[in-house]
């Protein structure tokens, strides 16, 4: 009876054993859902790309934690509805451990939930604040987001150009009037005269700036900002230069003077312009982000900032299970909240957790006068370890009570 | 609110410059109109096409930028003449309103066209003139410009002397008055609908390389201007060319003049809220006759 008591233990441990490293052996899986499709393509697309570049890497040196990383992805067109089918089918079909959900901020605001009802950790780089805000703390966020970039021009324009009296051309939809609110709010902010002396708005699809830049160039500006997007965009910076001379300091918040395509219609007019940008852009020339552009470029023959957001979301999720030893949910985001200076291409990510923001480093580019974005240079660089938005995160429902105070207490915050 | 008068009358003239080229595109929306009894809704993408064949032209062949707009003036009016001859033509007989819809389809096509020949890129042309602007008291003059609106004009006095001055003019404006004289006096109306077209696509051509040398070319530059030219023939009066040349300059007054007394973001809605007061109290146009006869 002895014996086969023991055989039976034996049997147990064994059987036991197998189990274990079966599940040891179960690779991790990320759910992705991006536009593969439709015209948020040119966003989805290269994301995709660049996640498959990255786990294949992560795979190759040996995994997280020792296990595969499998990347099941579906395609969301950049349509919220879309986008919600994928993340149910992504959390409680293939059960993934991490979820993406989605390549435009419009659809993570719609898929996110799911993620949070099925517990999952997550991370999307849209660059929208109210995901952030709603995700409670479920969510981490992979790019700069524009709050930065704006108030680092608006700092370039007050502490190194010395501007006092600057315009804001912009088109009258939310991301423009976002833009002119932020950068208005950031340059007079500082003080010492500075003052939004002229707005002047346009419907989208203009092409023809006469009747803004005469209201405009009434205003003796020493600098003007262009937050026009788009095919209208060349037009606004060439009557711009046109109407207000060439002493006035054109700025622009879109990083679309580093799109090749612009530039080769801009010709020669980029030269002494400025514009925010992430530190992902290519002409950064911090080690790592030139690694990061090299080796994209040299495995996919392209770069593009988007691209950058993907590698800095799986760097960071892969340092974040590591540290965790877990695939739960909270195990991992509580990682994530607990990260100080973490090295990342777009600049050190420290969890803030007051906005649930973790890059907050801004550059600014100034163009070169030829239609190459490649020789600009970055002459400013800025990292905030303030809050960027008034709302706070509320961590209670996931995190529990005392939970936020605890992390305020680790960051040093109030 | 203080008005500014220097501003105002800085504004009235950019209306000018601008309204030149919905002038442009007027003339040719009334050209075809009067001879054919077709609203062409293909001529702001007769526009955008000529200005990316120009743009070709200058890139790839040594011709100089007058060669390439030559040449794409040459291309565009054979390509609105054989649509006419292969397509229109038998047409005519049919309801106006799907004579319409053929040529909005016509006009997609085109648009899909460009954008699978060039792609989804906006580009521009070379800069042949100084970026920096003129004072001339207090107006604000910027030497690009002023040499654009110059063709448009030269090209409008042309348009008129050729009209007016020519035999085939001549034939031209009796096909538009009545064509059933026209041809008991042995002129062949065909010929004259099928010139008109070739003609109209050449006014619309002309503005649209002055409207891609001052802003840019891209593919969603036809629409937006077949718009305003539509407008401005309405306002003016349609089928009428005089009546359509000032309407293209009044348009582009009111424009800027409401944006500095209202709001840059309303001047659309003002430009357009002109054309509904002028539909409702005078439909012929501003400066045509009550009776709508055709004058070109």
């Amino acid at each position: 009876m002895k014996m086969i008591s023991l055989a039976i233990a034996a049997a147990l441990v064994l059987s036991t054993s197998v189990v274990g490293n079966a599940a040891a052996q179960e690779p991790i899986r990320l759910g992705v859902a991006t536009a593969v499709s439709g015209d948020a393509a040119a966003y989805g697309k290269p994301l995709l790309d660049a996640i498959q570049y990255m786990a294949e890497d992560f795979n190759k040196s040996g995994g997280i934690m020792g296990r595969q990383l499998q990347v099941i992805y579906y395609d969301d067109r950049g349509v919220p509805d879309q986008g919600l089918q994928v993340a149910k089918k992504l959390v409680f079909d293939d059960k993934v451990h991490v979820l993406q959900p989605g390549s435009t901020s419009g659809v993570i605001l719609t898929a996110m939930p799911v993620g949070k009802d099925g517990k999952v950790a997550m991370w999307g780089y849209g660059l929208a604040k109210q995901w952030l805000i709603e995700g409670e703390g479920a969510i981490f966020r992979a790019g700069v987001p524009e709050q930065v970039s704006v108030t680092s021009l608006a700092a370039f324009a007050h502490s190194q150009r010395k501007l006092r009296r600057v315009g804001i051309l912009h088109i009258d939809s939310f991301p423009g009037e976002s833009t002119r609110d932020l950068f208005k709010g950031a340059f007079e902010g500082r003080g010492d005269g500075a003052k939004i002396a002229a707005i002047a708005s346009t419907p989208e699809g203009t092409r023809d700036f006469s009747s803004q830049l005469l209201t405009l160039s009434r205003a003796k500006l020493d600098g003007l900002v262009i937050a026009v997007y788009g095919s209208g965009f060349a037009p606004a910076f060439r009557q711009a230069r046109q109407f207000l001379g060439k002493d006035v300091v054109l700025m622009e918040t879109a990083s679309q003077m580093s799109d090749p395509k612009t530039r080769a219609e801009l010709q020669d007019l980029a030269g002494g312009a400025y514009y925010a940008s992430s530190p992902m852009t290519p002409v950064n020339p911090d080690p790592m982000t030139q690694r990061m552009v090299n080796n994209l470029k040299q495995r996919l023959g392209i770069y593009q900032e988007f691209m950058g957001r993907a590698v800095v979301g799986m760097m960071v999720m892969k340092e974040a299970i590591e540290r965790a030893k877990s695939t739960d949910s909270i195990a991992i985001m509580k990682e994530v909240h607990k990260m100080r200076d973490f090295p990342t291409p777009a600049g050190p990510f420290t969890f803030d957790p007051r906005d649930g923001e973790g890059l907050k480093t801004g550059i600014v580019v100034e163009g070169n006068a030829s239609a190459d974005p490649t020789k600009d240079k970055v002459v400013f660089t800025v990292r905030t370890s303030e809050p960027i938005y008034k709302e706070r995160v509320d961590y209670t429902r996931f995190f529990g009570a005392g939970y936020r105070e605890q992390l305020y207490k680790l960051h040093k915050v109030n | 609110m203080e008005l500014d008068l220097g501003l105002l009358a800085n504004q009235v003239v950019w209306g000018v410059m601008v309204g030149i080229s919905y002038t442009l595109l007027a003339m040719a929306f009334s050209l075809i109109f009067a001879t054919s009894n077709t609203i062409n809704f293909a001529i702001g993408e007769f526009a955008m096409l000529t200005a990316y064949i120009c743009y070709t032209a200058l890139s790839k062949l040594p011709v100089g930028f007058v060669g390439a707009a030559l040449l794409s003036m040459v291309a565009i009016a054979a390509l609105a003449m054989l649509l006419e001859r292969i397509a229109f033509r038998r047409l005519y007989d049919l309801d106006p309103i799907l004579i319409l819809i053929g040529t909005i389809g016509l006009s997609s096509i085109i648009k899909n066209l460009v954008l699978i020949a060039w792609g989804p890129y906006s580009m521009s042309f070379p800069r042949y003139f100084p970026v920096e602007p003129v004072m001339i008291g207090p107006l604000l003059i910027i030497p690009q410009n002023v040499v654009v609106v110059s063709v448009g004009l030269a090209a409008m006095v042309g348009f008129h002397l050729f009209m007016t001055r020519t035999r085939l003019g001549t034939a031209m404006r009796a096909t538009a008055q009545n064509i059933r004289g026209a041809t008991l006096v042995g002129i062949n109306p065909r010929f004259c609908v099928n010139l008109s077209w070739g003609l109209g696509a050449v006014m619309a051509g002309i503005a649209g390389v002055m409207i891609a040398f001052t802003y840019n070319i891209s593919v969603d530059m036809g629409g937006a201007s077949g718009l305003k030219g539509f407008t401005s023939a309405i306002l003016g009066g349609f089928g009428n060319l005089p009546a359509s040349m000032a309407g293209g300059v009044v348009l582009g007054m009111v424009e800027n003049a409401s944006a500095e007394i209202f709001s840059h973001e309303y001047k659309d809605v003002v430009a357009f809220a002109v054309i509904v007061l002028i539909l409702l109290f005078k439909p012929s146009g501003l400066f045509a006759r009550a009776d709508g006869a055709r004058r070109i």
